[in-house]
């Protein structure tokens, strides 16, 4: 009892940790990845001296910088803003998103003794519903936040979150339904275990491949679900600051924090509705001697790629030590797990790093294409994001749920 | 249709400038320039930091005539004039020539007005710059110091 009450604890603080820092992390990758889109070098001039070297990791010291700088901030609170919801908002906006990572399974459970080590926190037969229903309040820090600031740009912020929020939660609702019906269960690991094998003969089972509809459907209503370009109009930077003019400080970047967090968690989303969360396409899960070594020579392989042009062409020595580093410990352990004998407890546990290294992976991919999206499409008007929303996919996914139905029967 | 086909294909320039730039830097398409590291290099005709040019036997091409003095909007030069000093055929010489680049406000109208050609803007460099006032304050052994912009490096 004891026991796994402490291991609840150590996972809540990993998450947080990781979560955090990817979100931090994401915000480094967007802007480089936005200025190498537009032919500009981005953010790569923080640096620490020491021994007179500089070390700027090609930018990632960025968000250390970016953190440093709003803690110092003054905490301003507006005239005339109610201030205990002002106060509020951000933790709303932040703890909803957090939330929301509780029922996704990261890897398959793993039995140390007789320890029963899961990696999501509780396995609800109802998880998709609470992923859904949990990933929806998030707005309540964007209507607060915008209301309670006494500001008519951030009140103006807020309204269009919740116009938005509610008509492609109509969207994002349908969509589910169609995948419920298609998955024929509510439980997350259960609608993992409907994706493995293939289909057709040669592709993987994979939600994307059974049901492309559904996949654009409901990509396009997470993306405005998380507020994302090219539906940003909550936060329109160039029209109306946003919901969070007012704010400052550690609680403005609480809200920037939670909107890059709710960036992976859409990403998680996706990868485990439609792309089969951990599971490796054309491997069984049983196969942990094949699949060990060749997860872990990928991870390892890309980065060693990357960083030979890190040094020739970025010429940062520092970025380039840290990816090849990585890489070779990754190509270390694959080399190592070819002398691991199968069924044994180490390959156990290297197979669910493994397996949370897809994951990540997978969620990376998605999470490449949202931003690639977002610094290719310009953002709709309002009564644009409207007509979208309920004159082209709302019935498409009605239909979608139609024939979804009917492929069923 | 055609819109799907519009984004695919704005996705595709996209992607392609990333994985360009993201592989091969500079080499690709990036055409940011890190300025304290490196700059471009000015043209031929870039008023730059004023210098003053030397006749060939060493004396200053300036006569010290205040045509320079006279038409400088910002009032920025400043010449006391002296008696050029043996028997040179000319008569006067700048005994002090100063000008506050802080006032100056680069027209080039100096270097028109100069009947002798002594004073040009010809350096190939801006004003380096500076945390103190005194530095910008050039007096006619410095601006007699500054190089041609083809003797720069």
């Amino acid at each position: 009892m004891i026991l796994s009450l402490i291991v609840e604890v150590i996972k809540v603080a990993v998450l947080l940790a990781v979560a955090l820092t990817c979100g931090a992390v994401l915000s480094w990758v967007e802007r480089r990845m936005s200025g190498f889109i537009q032919d500009r070098l981005g953010p790569n001039r923080a640096k620490i001296s020491i021994k007179n070297r500089d070390i700027t990791l090609g930018g990632l010291l960025h968000p250390v910088a970016d953190g440093l700088k709003l803690l110092f901030k003054e905490d301003f609170i507006p005239e005339g803003a109610n201030r205990v919801l002002f106060v509020i908002a951000p933790f709303f906006a932040m703890f909803f998103v957090l939330a929301g990572f509780a029922s996704i399974p990261f890897a398959e459970s793993i039995n140390i003794g007789d320890f029963n080590l899961r990696f999501n926190f509780f396995d609800l037969n109802i998880g998709v519903l609470y992923l859904f229903a949990i990933s929806s309040l998030s707005i309540y820090g964007v209507i607060l936040g915008g209301y309670s600031s006494n500001n008519k740009w951030g009140l103006l912020g807020g309204i269009r979150g919740a116009a938005q929020l509610i008509s492609y939660e109509t969207v994002l609702g349908l969509t589910i339904l169609s995948m419920v019906i298609y998955y024929n269960t509510l439980s997350t690991s259960e609608m993992l275990n409907r994706q493995s094998g293939t289909i057709y003969g040669i592709l993987p089972a994979w939600g994307i491949f059974a049901q492309p509809i559904s996949f654009i459907l409901m990509f396009i209503a997470l993306l405005a679900e998380g507020k994302r370009a090219p539906f940003d109009i909550p936060e329109g930077e160039s029209e109306i600051i946003g919901y969070f003019v007012e704010y400052s400080g550690l609680k403005f970047a609480m809200f920037f924090l939670s909107e890059f967090i709710e960036i992976i968690f859409i990403g998680c989303v996706i990868t485990l509705l439609f792309l089969g969360g951990y599971r490796i396409p054309y491997l069984k899960i049983e196969d942990y001697a094949l699949a060990v070594p060749i997860i872990f020579f990928v991870a390892g392989s890309i980065p060693v790629l990357l960083s030979y042009f890190a040094i020739r062409y970025h010429k940062s020595m520092s970025f380039f030590i840290l990816l090849l580093s990585f890489g070779i410990f990754c190509l270390v352990i694959a080399t190592g797990s070819l002398f691991v004998s199968d069924n044994s407890l180490t390959m156990e546990i290297l197979m669910r790093f493994a397996q949370i290294l897809v994951f990540a992976i997978k969620t990376g991919i998605i999470i490449f294409i949202m931003f690639l999206i977002r610094w290719t499409l310009p953002r709709y008007r309002f009564d644009q994001l409207l007509n979208l929303g309920w004159k082209k996919l709302v019935p498409i996914s009605i239909l979608n749920v139609l024939l979804t139905g009917l492929i069923i029967l | 249709m055609s819109g799907i086909s519009g984004i695919i294909k704005g996705l595709k320039v996209t992607f392609t400038h990333f994985v360009t730039n993201l592989l091969f830097g500079k080499k690709g398409d990036i055409v940011t320039v890190e300025y304290p590291e490196e700059g471009l290099k000015y043209g031929p005709n870039f008023r730059g930091v004023h210098r003053l040019i030397l006749r060939e036997d060493g004396t200053p091409r300036c006569v010290a005539c205040y045509m320079c003095q006279t038409i400088c909007p910002a009032l920025c030069i400043k010449i006391t004039a002296a008696k050029r000093p043996g028997s040179h055929p000319l008569e006067k010489m700048p005994q002090e020539f100063i000008i506050d680049e802080l006032r100056c406000v680069v027209c080039g109208l100096c270097v028109e007005a100069c009947p002798e050609d002594a004073i040009r803007m010809d350096s190939g460099r801006h004003m380096p710059p500076s945390d103190n006032r005194e530095n910008f304050i050039l007096n006619s052994k410095i601006l007699h110091s500054i190089k041609d912009y083809r003797d720069r490096k």
